[in-house]
């Protein structure tokens, strides 16, 4: 219950000024992630005759390993900015709001290093 | 959090029947969403049998009728009836549109009626649009400039620059698509909505507007503007045939050009 002038409701904070960062990066990643996408359909499907020793003699040019790192970045990033807009949609318990975005940033920071050490790991050797 | 489900006590339930006296087999029955504040019950649904051999083409001909001759309680907002005022907005057959430009022969089997959906509802088919008016207000829907006009000429516009105002000063403000949007129901507090960013994008775009950056400044924010996700509800139940989709991608990419790709 608020007697605040309807106004004032909608004026509130004011303009963040930043809508535009967040919506650029949403639509670039994903424009990246068209090719590298591609990329890892056929290095799955070609990868699947082949057993684990030259999937990782393969995988471990630096041309692959680094298509392994721009992929696991581009995905992670963007699947980190789409989760928050659902987030934001959905979800209006600010602590519960607040713990999943953090949550999945972790999340998403977590697996793009992990995807990186695997792919160095490829590149050189046990 | 989001909520599929109307709370218990909004809950509609089975209302009255209203019969015609000499049914005739014309007669259709319109399902009329009903509450009263001071009756402190769940809303319901009245049902109302109304022979269309002596009731006008339209829907708003048919609650007006209603009203006139059947139930004098029923309560809705109308006023020009020919779809220029906006007010008698409201979900018809399952769509938000104007029953006064909405023919019952376009509708098959009984005609639900409905209040603009995730308003607060003062009463019966009148929703409370104070918030939708404010954000509305928050726009500043008037030309503003910076230049001195000179005190024996009007402001000129060209042909063409007139010409991107079509297709926008249309919009009479029903409130059809902003109430229709997924967006505006979970968080119509911040985002502004088809309705208000099309009126924006309007004095964007309008060749006398002086102070374009600082309405940009205004939008560029995630939720007044960026909750668009281009759904499309807004351009699919706009009652004017008009595209506030169209005008919130166009607005996007004005922000997108001043910053640079």
């Amino acid at each position: 219950m608020t007697l605040q002038n309807p106004i004032a409701l909608v004026r509130g904070l004011g303009s963040s000024g930043s809508g535009l960062h967040h919506w650029r990066s949403q639509r670039y990643s994903a424009l990246l992630l068209l090719p590298l996408t591609v990329w890892l359909l056929v290095m799955g499907t070609s990868l699947a005759d082949t057993d684990y020793a030259s999937a990782v003699a393969i995988l471990s040019h630096p041309f692959h390993a680094g298509m392994i790192i721009m992929l696991a970045g581009t995905l992670f990033f963007h699947m980190q900015l789409g989760l928050q807009v659902v987030i934001e949609d959905y979800v209006h318990i600010p602590a519960l709001e607040v713990g999943l975005l953090l949550m999945v940033r972790a999340l998403c920071l977590a697996a793009f290093v992990i995807s990186v050490l695997a792919a160095l790991k490829l590149v050189m050797g046990t | 959090m989001l909520e599929l489900r109307l709370a218990p006590e909004a809950r509609p339930l089975k209302g009255q029947h209203f019969s015609a006296e000499d049914a005739t087999a014309n007669t259709r029955i319109f399902r009329v969403y009903r509450w009263d504040p001071d009756q402190g019950k769940n809303p319901r649904i009245d049902s109302y049998e109304v022979d269309l051999d002596n009731c006008g083409p339209m829907v708003l001909d048919a609650i007006i009728k209603i009203k006139n001759e059947i139930d004098p309680s029923l309560t809705f907002r109308r006023s020009c009836r020919e779809g220029i005022c906006g007010s008698c907005a409201m979900n018809i057959d399952g769509t938000n549109t104007l029953a006064c430009t909405k023919p019952i022969r376009e509708i098959k089997g009984d005609v639900r009626i409905n209040p603009l959906p995730h308003l607060e509802v003062v009463k019966d088919l009148v929703p409370d649009m104070s918030h939708f008016y404010a954000q509305y207000a928050s726009i500043k829907p008037w030309i503003r400039t910076q230049s001195v006009p000179l005190p024996d000429k009007e402001r000129l516009q060209s042909h063409d620059d007139r010409d991107k105002l079509d297709g926008l000063y249309e919009c009479i403000l029903c409130a059809c698509c902003s109430t229709s949007c997924p967006s505006y129901w979970w968080n119509g507090d911040r985002y502004l909505g088809p309705a208000i960013l099309l009126q924006a994008y309007r004095w964007l775009v309008d060749s006398r507007d002086e102070v374009t950056g600082e309405r940009l400044d205004e939008l560029d924010d995630p939720f007044r503007l960026y909750r668009c996700h281009t759904i499309m509800n807004c351009t699919a139940t706009c009652p004017k045939g008009l595209n506030p989709a169209k005008a919130i991608a166009e607005t996007k990419k004005m922000l997108l050009a001043r910053s640079g790709i």
